[in-house]
């Protein structure tokens, strides 16, 4: 071989594998996040929308998570979308606590967040806090690779005027020439007030490279759920515990249960189907040796390499923007709350007619009885089938096998509220005036791979899971789920006989799936004044994304 | 020497609390592992404890068959050991794993492939009935398209001649096997076929002349009521009357 072909075949190899790294980053998922705005203030709601797309041939992800974080990769929040095909829409209410600054906004999906070569579209928001109105700089990405969005020049954007008061209706109209009807698979329209310093976010993008998630062990495209992992310790050695069953319940009428068994480093996953909201995770371990375990859930923040940053001075006029728009904010709070979904919803839908341990074989309501007062005397005058004892070495529960007619040798699984109680001292205190009903299951019951010698289910009035918090056996997590779906679409609109001030710094946000030649949509202007812009993002079909905007005046 | 029984007592008495509290969802011959871990719903049921004396068979298929379940969620569990008992209509699970018989609970069951010994897959569904049969069936599809062919396979107890059974106990009943046909129309209606030509013409009370003349036409005479028979009838009033 002499040196040439030694050259050629070295060439033949780069470009081999060249090809080969270029088609497995075009294999990731590309995901876009467009905010509504470029700044927000302090307790705010920032709406968003989302454009994913990968390789047609593969599944793409359907649940999208999107993090705010500061500059130096401090995780601040985190909430979890479901889209539906290619396009998704949320929205993150700013911390009232967050301090003024440059912040990351990151889309991606878990199969992004498991995989080396992936890259997330990263967006800014300028925060200013809304009880810290002086501010002269601040610390800003260092303008390095940003992808600006491309200049589209087909749709043209016309306002009856130019310039307008306070409180006064904009009629826009904009055209999309009839060669470029049905390229568009959607366009986005939002009119809001101009940030001068943080406007430019809103057209483009950083791409920034993913550290991968080494602790998940579970390979996984969410189409209707979340994943959520976690890992299990000896308490005192710190060690990993494997082969531990890691039991799962979310109490409710109808409980959710599962169960995992732990790898050898101790790692279990769970799947949350549909579940929307923020969940009471119950985890409770079941070791061979009763050893005391300590459950911990992973890490489920997006990690992305550090970026440049620079300090910037803001200008006269910047300065002043500030200053005007946290005070408007400061008033707007007085009059309106910024909280747009309750903290605790939660809706988990039935996937089956029956709780996990089947239809039971008896339902029993202490109601229908006279007043018992502990759990005792209930078991022993309307628990049929039900043994309990309380002995001197603690109490038993056994319940009868109608299977084969015998009664079981050990404990039933028992269940409050739908979480597994190991401690029958818990069932002890409950009285008629407590329980709601009580299932009992005369068979040995199976779920995957466990075996339950019966199960005795009560449910409480009340429902109260704060016996949970003060048993170090049990771990509580609250675990954001999938965001409550809202309608993004909004439009300013002017209300008659009010003193209440109009402060919207977003006048108007909707979507479009299919674009006529001629179009028009209205909207108020706030009592907000400064640059208004109305904003176009694009999809078009060929995935890339454009913008065209144009900027009134409101005085 | 007193000593020495003290502590063993006390041993004893400490295991003894601990028995107690200790639970174990697990067979202690074989403890779970990492194995059984799924993020798909988890196959449920109770404890199999079906026996029986009686001559014949209560099972649809008396080996064990590889095959799919599908649950109303519609998660999947494939290579699956399944025996369906068509006597009280269970499907049993073997979970090698624990080495569990396990009926599995019909309300989280959508439907069922079996994979018989000839590697023919029979595909059974759960079908709710109020007409015809109450209450909720395993069917098994031989047809699908607009119209569905189903069959329901069923075990009678029928008294028979005396016989010694396994442990020579007298007995003077048998089970027998049988399978009534049904036609599900597009809109989900239930009719019930002996698999006769007369009960495929009463299907179209208007048109029995148009389904005695396709019968005709196409050699199908529905003498014997076998089920390739009964199946090409089956494809030809689809055809016919059903076809878009």
């Amino acid at each position: 071989m002499n040196k040439l072909d030694r050259y050629i075949i070295t060439k033949l190899l780069f470009l081999f594998f060249a090809i080969l790294a270029f088609n497995s980053v075009k294999a990731q998922e590309q995901i876009h996040l467009f905010p509504d705005k470029s700044f927000a203030v302090s307790g705010d709601t920032i709406w968003f929308q989302i454009f994913i797309y990968g390789e047609p041939q593969g599944e793409i992800s359907q649940v999208i998570h999107v993090q705010l974080d500061g500059l130096e990769n401090k995780h601040i929040l985190k909430v979890s979308v479901l889209c539906q095909g290619a396009f998704g829409e949320g929205y993150i209410s700013v911390p009232d606590s967050l301090a003024s600054g440059v912040y990351k906004l990151s889309a991606f999906s878990l199969q992004q967040n498991n995989s080396s070569s992936a890259v997330v579209n990263q967006k800014f928001i300028h925060v200013y806090n809304r009880f810290n109105s002086e501010l002269n700089s601040v610390q800003s990405p260092a303008d390095i690779s940003k992808n600006v969005y491309k200049q589209d020049n087909t749709i043209e954007i016309k306002t009856d005027r130019e310039n307008y008061k306070r409180g006064e209706n904009v009629q826009v109209s904009f055209t999309v020439p009839q060669t470029e009807i049905g390229k568009y698979k959607k366009v986005w329209v939002t009119v809001g007030i101009s940030d001068p310093i943080s406007e430019q976010y809103l057209t483009s993008s950083l791409p920034v490279q993913i550290v991968p998630n080494t602790e998940s062990t579970v390979s996984l495209v969410e189409k209707d759920g979340i994943l959520f992992s976690g890992h299990l310790t000896d308490r005192k050695s710190g060690e990993p515990v494997p082969g531990a069953i890691v039991l799962f319940s979310i109490p409710d009428s109808v409980p959710f249960f599962d169960y995992c068994v732990t790898d050898d480093k101790g790692l279990f996953n769970f799947y949350l189907r549909n579940a929307v909201g923020t969940a009471d995770l119950i985890l409770q371990a079941v070791t061979k040796n009763q050893q005391d375990c300590l459950i911990e859930l992973n890490n489920y923040f997006l990690e992305t390499k550090d970026i440049l940053t620079t300090e910037k001075l803001l200008a006269f006029n910047e300065s002043r923007f500030v200053d005007e728009i946290v005070k408007a904010s400061y008033f707007e709070k007085l009059f309106t709350g910024y909280n747009i979904v309750a903290p605790d919803y939660f809706f988990m839908p039935r996937q089956f007619d029956y709780p996990f341990y089947g239809e039971p074989t008896r339902t029993f309501d202490p109601n229908l009885f006279f007043d018992l007062p502990d759990f005792q005397e209930i078991s022993r005058e309307i628990l049929v089938g039900v043994q309990y004892r309380d002995r001197k070495d603690g109490i038993t529960i056994r319940m009868l096998n109608n299977g084969n007619e015998t009664i079981f040798d050990k404990e039933p699984l028992k269940l409050l509220d739908g979480i597994p109680v190991f401690n029958n001292e818990k069932l002890k205190p409950l009285n008629t005036e407590d329980i709601l009903k009580v299932d009992v299951v005369f068979f040995e019951r199976f779920f995957g791979d466990l075996t339950f010698p019966g199960v005795l289910s009560v449910y409480t009035k009340n429902r109260s899971i704060d016996w949970v918090d003060s048993d170090p056996q049990i771990a509580h997590f609250e675990f954001n789920c999938l965001q409550p779906a809202l309608n993004s679409e909004f439009k300013n609109e002017r209300v008659p006989n009010t003193h209440i001030p109009n402060l919207n710094k977003v006048l108007f946000r909707r979507s479009y799936d299919v674009v006529d030649t001629n179009n028009t949509f209205s909207f108020y202007t706030s009592d907000l004044t400064g640059n208004v812009n109305i904003r176009f993002i694009i999809v078009d079909e060929n995935n890339q994304i454009l913008f065209c905007q144009k900027l009134i005046s409101v005085e | 020497m007193k000593q020495i029984y003290k502590i063993i007592l006390l041993v004893n008495l400490v295991l003894a609390v601990f028995a107690v509290n200790a639970q174990e969802f697990y067979r202690s011959v074989k403890p779970v592992t990492t194995e059984g871990n799924s993020l798909n719903y988890k196959l449920s049921g109770r404890q199999y404890y079906f026996t029986s004396v009686l001559r014949g068979s209560v099972n649809f298929n008396d080996l064990w068959s590889v095959g799919s379940v599908i649950l109303e969620n519609d998660d999947r569990y494939d290579s699956v050991s399944l025996m369906l008992n068509i006597f009280t209509e269970d499907l049993i699970w073997f979970n090698n794993r624990t080495g569990s018989l396990i009926v599995l609970d019909k309300y989280a069951i959508k439907e069922f492939i079996l994979d018989t010994e000839n590697s023919e897959k029979m595909l059974f569904r759960k079908i709710y009935n109020d007409k015809i049969l109450k209450g909720e069936h395993y069917f098994n599809v031989f047809y699908e398209g607009e119209i569905k062919l189903l069959g329901w396979h069923r075990v009678t107890e029928v008294s028979t001649s005396l016989y010694r059974d396994f442990y020579g106990y007298l007995r003077d009943k048998e089970y027998v096997r049988q399978v009534n046909y049904f036609i599900m129309f597009p809109n989900n209606d239930i009719v019930k076929i002996n698999g006769s030509k007369k009960s495929f013409v009463n299907l179209f009370p208007e048109q029995k002349k148009t389904v005695r003349q396709i019968f005709r036409k196409n050699d199908i005479y529905l003498v014997e009521k076998n089920r390739n028979e009964i199946l090409r009838a089956t494809k030809l009033i689809e055809s016919e009357f059903f076809s878009k």
